[in-house]
């Protein structure tokens, strides 16, 4: 379409200029001809070629002719208009046309360099320029839109490149936020001892930086954060910075380190390489910027999360490996009121989640907590429940004094409710007082911690049963604010066979009920226990300890399949007890006591709902056993008949309470249940979480809260905690000793609890999951007051100018080369490590040792370890050589003895660095060219015994040669950091193909990115040493600055705009743009594009049906002539 | 002189492709390729967008009538996209037209949508070699009359399917 | 699952124990085995190396039998063991070449065409340890041992070719199933670097010095670390370890001699199997257990 109809500068006379630069273009392109094919083309009036067309010259030139020639429009061919298109805009500007009147074609990039064929080549020159000028014609005068920048700036990174590019920005007075992922910054610097080639001390010319930073007013420093969100474009970014929670708070602490002093966990230090242990609450050095400590937790441990009552199993096993049994004690009880208890019958869930399982075994956690508990009562030691701070008047019933019981009236206690026992029996406990026998349990230790209880208050009524003497339910829910129900299953289940009721036949809870109680019980020559639970192994024990001679149990399935505690049933059969496996009851005979019994062998067949396999009986299998006493233990229910008249509580068929899983409130408000009376028999744990969880509700209740919301994590659960568990050495379970079986006639109690230094042994096995344990101890020391656990990570916004990324590098794992031997061999160590041992404040305090603590005699260094390998990375390091150098002067100094560098090549492109290359040679330090084939204790000849040999060629002398060293140095090469791709997809930046971050050009942009307005520093970008970062970063800083000190930014004038006669009102475009740059026009009835907002990439353009959205500079009719243009071959 | 059946490349059919580029991945990409010295078939023009959501579908309907035996379309990798989303409307309008294109008897290869970042110039050569040469197999696209070349009816529904999708494809 | 068995030409020569004791084994386990009718030579190293493409077809040659021959079992994957280490690398980079390059792959169809054959890639190669520890378990192996192999310290001796380059079941610098496998068995393992490292191939053969140095050096090593025996996986390594042990002590002038068993004659051996059905008469260097016991007693003492 003819051009007039356009808002342009009059009939279109176009001027092509061909670019030779220098022989780039020209070697490939024939450029005369192109010209003069140029000269063919519809309304060019001038072309020319020029040798430099982006010189000075080349442009007079185009200026020339638009002053002589009035020429107004230009299309230059050359190279990529990303390089040069400002300069030639700006050069036809200056002639005082619209800049917008420009086309370029790019003939360097997308020609001469990438096509073969010089015809070809000029063949597709031509058909480029054919493409710009047909474009060109249509090209409009446009205004290009400045926006205002914001003068602050962003340094992403605290290393040596971070820290230098906020210092260089705030000196020249902008204010620089300083966001670094550690509690500290430094970066890799901070770890290193000297620095190549001068060998000045790392620390002696880092630090002093580092505290210029903290000092500087301009600088804000946001440590132990990461940025969130970045939006927003050049000049106007909108930065979201997580801050994550340090539980310190900076400004009260004076750095004193009294809580390191006390902080029992011990994990490895991330700044020594792992080669030394710091504390949970730690600063990574002593230099450490900001001078604040962090504590590092990791959330819930799996032992505390498996737990039902969420007892702090890490917290108190650490104290026990630091002897700090009363703390131990204090952690322990805050959870639980009945440690001794649980120490010795829980089945402890959390030993089932212990990562250490995946080493060698769990620790004994239950051990562990009984032998706290033990040791408080032998060593007297006078604890006390934690008392209400406040009491509260509400008081709360509570039927049976079981483990559910007992903990919900601690629980309740623990808020200030008056909280009242009826318990049925003489004694309080419920089966812990009458269905365990003393020698699981003594009875002492049981009743010392239920008087715990009722010294804070708890008030327990013996002899009280409920629904008895007036005492009924009813009157409970009428006098108590509420009522919790957990009268446990104390009545054994019937068989349901002929003569089950003689004389002398027992079920097991009635029977273990009267020998607890000390009932004297007599028993004949045989008894027979029926049941496979721990009831019938503590029955048949107990049988055994009463005098009985024989002992049977008699099971229906296999041991396989037996519910009973592995342990237990082990110790059972070491005492004599026989097991009948596979065999069933049919009938018991007898006129009026228990004579013989008749039984049914059976197989195992599908398994049942329970996923056990069903036992079925073998027809014609029957055969009778004489015996004197029968105790029956094949479960328990609740005997439920005391909910009794007048009360509409729901029981279900099989005979237990109906109550909310979330909140176990019954059909009655304000009665709530839990334990075995709810779910049927469980374990002590399970009664005791539903007597935590009925105390909470209760709480609710009381207070007219929500009693639904966020109950999710109540009970058991997953945790998400994962730990690293390399490199820790095997060290079994410390076994619970036990009395010999000749004194288990009595009720003795059989496992003998830890000695103190089996207990501190066991902890000492513990891999702290957590970290932090929760013990609280650094609390008590800190006197600024500066440590607060209820600390959350927060969310700060900044705005800023411009972003300098200087996220740095990650070492090269040295691991993924096994033939090298890394944690294969002990003595083989990476270079960082060995930069940590011969720095003095490192973990060998300066000495290069080996894992033996002596001084190696002979060193082995092998360069590129994960450097210019087709395996791991193509690309050199470049850092290597020279730290690997360092390191070998190094070691030669602290040690004397003889080291071997293993090298490709040396390479020593700086300054001063080949000089230092030479000082070593001239020091002895050994040089072999060649990659090493692998370390090896494969040793060959006497000397070789005991030392780790390297097998490398000798390219210099031609053969292969064996070294045998005590120490191996690997010189693993830069890596980008593993989360390079989430960092720049933040960022809106591209990565290299290795990860690092790419520059906008290799040569004339090294620090600018593709996205404006975002600068790169240091090793992020690629492998560097510290005097490249170091430049780099000042580069960075200037870009950076020079972008802000210009106070505007002017936009490219691409925006997209919307012909009103023309637009439909669909709004197909409204949705699809990713800014809510385009509004709908209500009066109009049409969209309208905000031009501010418009990032210019003509999407809503291509969906427009009606074509009445345009984009300036990329029309519809601009691209189609450009199309036709590059297809119009001559 | 350059005729569809080159003298120069003995007789070897040489494809005219257009090639759609966003100017922030894959133009970049095809600059890198280009600072490398890295080889290439010279069949393809490149044609210049901000971004691939730009790419009207018109625009490659237009590149076959105006005589191109192939189209190639580059963006940035799902998730890079310089403007959030832009890649993924091309890939939508760029399924709709592969299948427009089999409707109308036209080898669905003839058009190829390649994520290309900015640091993959060799994905750059590979792609325009591995197309090129595709498309010699597939021989020319005969849509219009061409020298020492029958004409044929594709044409018409091509203009049919241009006015079609003029009609307000998205 | 059931299995189609490639002996190659080894497992009915020099290593013909190592077939029996498989089968043996194989058997003891009830597992499945079916020997691959018409099978041809595998090519081996050395046809690889004169021309690459036809020994591609004729290795190919044997995977397309193996599918035919799986036709009416009803499984659309077909597991082709190939206990020879040689065959085993041969037959997988035939697979690996044939799904990466078309090229080769149009080739090798038309080579098959010619003898009314074609292959559609639905074979797996395996190697009787990736099956033992993979299908058959660990678990159930154990099941299986009626006499352990207490006290014999074994050192393991994988070969060069079942790890590389194509790792296929195993970790490639430090394969660790025999390992588990023998563990299982009761016996001990010795720690030493030299599972993968080469036996020297056929160069016992070509170039004689340097054969019989390789093997020394991997001998020496096994007794240095007190293994009473070398367990082997392949018939080349087992021939090159235990045939040339005299020579090796004429050259060297020091007695390395050691037994050099299949592991499938240990594993047979702890499933309480008879000498005969594991071919252990045909030992160059018998295996004592009896004086091992004795030794191992005489160890855990000192």
């Amino acid at each position: 379409m003819p051009a007039s109809e356009f808002k342009s500068n009059g009939v279109p006379k176009i001027g092509v200029y061909v670019c030779h630069c220098g022989i780039n273009i020209s070697a490939k392109v024939n450029i005369d001809e192109v010209v003069t094919f140029a000269k063919t083309l519809p309304n060019v009036v001038v072309a020319r070629e020029y040798k430099f067309m982006c010189s000075d010259p080349g442009q007079q030139l185009i200026q020339k002719d638009i002053k002589e020639h009035e020429i107004n429009r230009v299309v230059v061919a050359s190279c990529s208009p990303l390089m040069h298109e400002p300069t030639f805009r700006r050069t036809t500007a200056e002639a005082g046309q619209n800049p917008f009147f420009f086309q370029m074609a790019n003939i360097r990039e997308h020609v001469s360099w990438v096509t073969a064929d010089g015809t070809k080549a000029t063949e597709k020159a031509k058909a480029l320029i054919a493409g710009a000028v047909r474009r060109v014609v249509l090209h409009e005068a446009l205004e290009q839109k400045r926006v205002s920048v914001k003068s602050d700036v962003m340094v992403v990174g605290g290393g040596i490149s971070g820290i230098h590019a906020a210092l260089t920005m705030a000196n020249s007075g902008k204010t620089v936020y300083l966001v670094e992922r550690e509690p500290t910054i430094g970066g890799h610097m901070a770890k290193f001892d000297k620095t190549f080639p001068t060998l000045d001390c790392s620390a002696c010319i880092l630090t002093p930086k580092m505290t210029d930073v903290r000092s500087h007013p301009n600088i804000k420093m946001m440590t132990y954060s990461e940025v969130q969100s970045v939006n927003g474009f050049v000049g106007n970014f909108d930065v979201e910075v997580r801050r994550k929670a340090s539980y310190v708070d900076n400004s009260l602490c004076n750095g004193c380190g009294e809580c390191t002093k006390i902080c029992p966990v011990n994990v490895r230090s991330e700044f020594d390489e792992g080669m030394s242990m710091r504390k949970a609450i730690y600063r990574a050095f002593p230099q450490a910027v900001p001078n604040a400590f962090t504590i590092s937790r990791k959330g819930t441990p799996p032992c505390q999360s498996m737990c039902n009552i969420h007892q702090n199993a890490q917290g108190y096993v650490t104290l026990v490996a630091r002897g700090k049994y009363p703390e131990a004690m204090e952690v322990i009880l805050r959870e639980n009121p009945l440690p001794s208890v649980c120490g010795r019958v829980c089945t402890h869930p959390c030993t089932v989640a212990c990562t250490r399982a995946k080493i060698d075994e769990p620790i004994n956690v239950p051990g562990l907590k009984r032998f706290v508990a033990d040791w408080a009562v032998e060593k007297r030691l006078d604890y006390h429940l934690p008392r209400p701070k406040t009491e509260r008047q509400e008081r709360v019933a509570i039927v049976g004094a079981g483990p559910a019981g007992l903990m919900c009236a601690y629980e309740l206690r623990k808020m200030g409710y008056q909280a009242e026992i009826f318990e049925a029996q003489p004694v309080a406990g419920g089966m812990l007082a009458v269905g365990i026998p003393d020698f699981r349990l003594p009875k002492g230790t049981l009743v010392g911690e239920i008087r715990k209880l009722e010294e804070i208050g708890v008030k327990i009524n013996l002899n009280s049963p409920v629904g008895q003497d007036g005492l009924t339910l009813k009157r409970l829910h009428e006098m108590y604010h509420a009522v919790f129900i957990g009268v446990g299953a104390h009545v054994e289940r019937k068989m349901k066979i002929p003569g089950e009721n003689l004389g002398s036949v027992w079920g097991g809870v009635e029977f273990l009920r009267r020998v607890n109680l000390g009932e004297r019980v007599r028993l004949g020559r045989r008894v027979l226990v029926i049941g496979g639970g721990n009831s019938a192994i503590d029955a048949a024990r107990t049988a055994l300890r009463l005098g009985a001679p024989e002992v049977h149990i008699i099971y229906r399935r296999t041991r396989a399949e037996m519910p009973a505690d592995p342990d237990e049933i082990r110790e059972a059969e070491k005492e004599g007890i026989q097991f009948d496996f596979l065999t069933a009851p049919k009938a018991i005979h007898g006129d009026r006591w228990v004579t013989s019994a008749e039984f049914l062998k059976m197989k195992l067949g599908a398994p049942d709902e329970s996923w056990r396999p069903r036992p079925v009986p073998i027809p014609g299998s029957e055969f009778v056993m004489p015996c004197d006493d029968m105790i029956v233990t094949i479960g328990q229910e609740s005997d439920l008949r005391f909910l009794g008249n007048g009360m509409s509580l729901e029981s279900t068929k099989w005979g237990t309470i109906v109550a909310d899983p979330l909140t176990l409130e019954t059909s009655v408000k304000g009665i709530f249940a839990g334990g075995d009376c709810v779910n049927g028999p469980e374990i002590v744990v399970t009664a005791m979480a539903a007597g935590k969880k009925a105390a909470i509700s209760i709480h609710r209740y009381l207070n007219n809260l929500n009693m639904f919301v966020g109950r999710e994590q109540e009970g058991a659960f997953e945790s998400n905690i994962v730990t690293d568990t390399e490199g820790y050495l095997v060290k079994k379970r410390v076994p619970l000793p036990a009395i010999a079986l000749d004194r288990r006639q009595g009720f003795e109690e059989v496992h003998l609890g830890y000695s103190e230094e089996m207990a501190k042994e066991e902890a000492s096995r513990c891999l702290a999951c957590a970290e932090c344990c929760d013990c609280e101890l650094c609390q008590t020391v800190c006197e600024p007051k500066a440590i607060d656990y209820t600390m959350k990570d927060s969310v700060e916004k900044v705005q800023v100018g411009a972003i300098v990324l200087a996220t740095g590098f990650k070492a090269f794992d040295a691991e993924r080369i096994p033939r090298y031997g890394y944690l294969k061999y002990p003595n083989v160590f990476t270079s960082l490590e060995i930069e940590r041992m011969v720095n003095a404040s490192g973990p060998t305090g300066g000495q290069v040792s080996l894992r033996s603590g002596e001084k190696p005699k002979s060193v082995g260094i092998i360069h590129c370890v994960g450097s210019r390998d087709e395996t791991t990375n193509k690309y050199c390091s470049r850092v290597c050589c020279m730290y690997s150098l360092k390191l070998a002067h190094l070691i030669k100094e602290r040690t004397g003895g003889n080291v071997y560098n293993f090298y490709i090549d040396m390479r020593t492109p700086g300054k001063g660095y080949e000089e230092f290359y030479d000082r070593l040679l001239e020091e002895g330090v050994h040089m072999i060219r060649g990659r090493v084939a692998e370390v090896t204790d494969w040793v060959m000849t006497p000397e070789e015994e005991g030392k780790l040999v390297i097998r490398a060629e000798d390219t210099l002398i031609g053969v292969v040669r064996r070294i045998p060293v005590d120490m191996v140095v690997l010189s693993v090469g830069l890596e980008p950091r593993p989360d390079a791709d989430d960092v720049r997809r933040l960022f809106n930046i591209s990565c290299s193909q290795e990860g690092w971050f790419l520059e906008r050009h290799p040569k004339l942009a090294p620090v600018s990115t593709f996205t404006d307005g975002i600068f790169l520093a240091g090793a992020c970008q690629g492998p560097k040493d510290i005097p490249d970062c170091v430049a780099q970063a000042g580069a960075a800083a200037a870009e950076a600055m020079a972008l802000i000190d210009r106070g505007y930014v002017q936009l490219e004038p691409n925006t997209a705009f919307i012909n009103e006669d023309v637009c439909s009102g669909c709004k197909t475009c409204i949705v699809l743009c990713p800014y809510k740059a385009i509004a709908f026009n209500l009066k109009e009835g049409i969209s309208q594009v905000n031009e501010a907002l418009c990032k210019g990439c003509g999407t809503c353009v291509a969906a427009c049906p009606s074509g009445a959205a345009q984009q300036h500079l990329f029309t519809d009719e601009q691209i189609y002539e450009e199309v036709e243009g590059v297809l119009s071959y001559v | 002189m350059s005729d569809m059946y080159d003298s120069g490349t003995n007789g070897r059919f040489e494809p005219r492709i257009v090639a759609f580029f966003c100017n922030w991945c894959t133009y970049t990409a095809a600059d890198l390729a280009g600072t490398s010295r890295m080889m290439y078939e010279h069949n393809a023009r490149v044609v210049r967008l901000m971004c691939s959501g730009r790419l009207d579908p018109q625009f490659v309907l237009h590149a076959f009538r105006e005589g191109a035996d192939a189209v190639l379309i580059g963006g940035c990798h799902p998730g890079d996209c310089h403007y959030q989303s832009g890649n993924y409307k091309a890939l939508r309008r760029f399924r709709l037209l592969q299948r427009l294109l089999e409707q109308m008897g036209i080898e669905k290869e003839r058009l190829r949508l390649e994520w290309i970042s900015a640091s993959e110039g060799d994905k750059v050569r590979q792609v325009m070699n591995e197309m090129t040469e595709q498309v010699r197999q597939f021989g020319p696209l005969r849509l219009r009359p061409m020298p020492n070349a029958p004409h044929s009816e594709p044409v018409a529904d091509l203009e049919l399917a241009v006015a079609a999708v003029e009609q307000g494809m998205s | 699952m059931s299995y189609l068995y490639y002996p190659g030409c080894s497992l009915k020569g020099t290593g013909k124990a190592y077939e029996e004791s498989l089968l043996a084994v194989f058997q003891a386990l009830e597992l499945p085995v079916q020997e691959l009718e018409d099978w041809n030579c595998c090519g081996a190293t050395a046809y690889m190396a004169v021309d690459e493409l036809r020994a591609f077809a004729l290795a190919a040659r044997n995977l397309s039998l193996a599918e035919q021959q799986n036709k009416d079992s009803g499984t659309k994957t077909v597991n082709l063991i190939a206990p020879c280490n040689a065959c085993y690398l041969v037959l997988m980079k035939t697979q690996h070449y044939i799904a990466e390059y078309d090229e080769i792959r149009r080739k090798i169809d038309t080579a098959l065409e010619a003898a009314q054959l074609r292959y559609d890639g639905r074979v797996v190669i395996r190697h009787p340890l990736d099956v033992l520890v993979n299908d058959v378990r660990l678990e159930e192996i154990a099941t299986h041992v009626r006499s352990p192999l207490t006290g014999l310290r074994v050192a393991c001796y994988y070969g060069c070719q079942i790890v590389r380059p194509y790792a296929a079941f195993d970790d490639q610098d430090n394969p660790s199933s025999m390992d588990r496998l023998l563990r299982v068995l009761g016996a001990e393992v010795v720690n030493w670097p030299f599972k993968t490292r080469c036996c020297g191939g056929s160069l016992t053969g070509t170039i004689r010095e340097v054969g019989l140095r390789l093997n020394q050096i991997i001998l020496k090593e096994a007794r240095k670390r007190g293994a009473d025996v070398i367990a082997t996986a392949c018939p080349l390594c087992q021939f090159n370890l235990e045939c040339f042990q005299t020579d090796i002590k004429k050259q060297f002038g020091e007695d390395l001699s050691l037994p050099v068993l299949y592991f499938t004659q240990l594993l047979g051996k702890a499933f309480g199997l008879s000498e005969k059905s594991l071919g252990l008469q045909r030992l160059f260097v018998p295996l004592e257990l009896a004086a091992i016991e004795q030794k191992g007693g005489a160890r855990a003492s000192v």
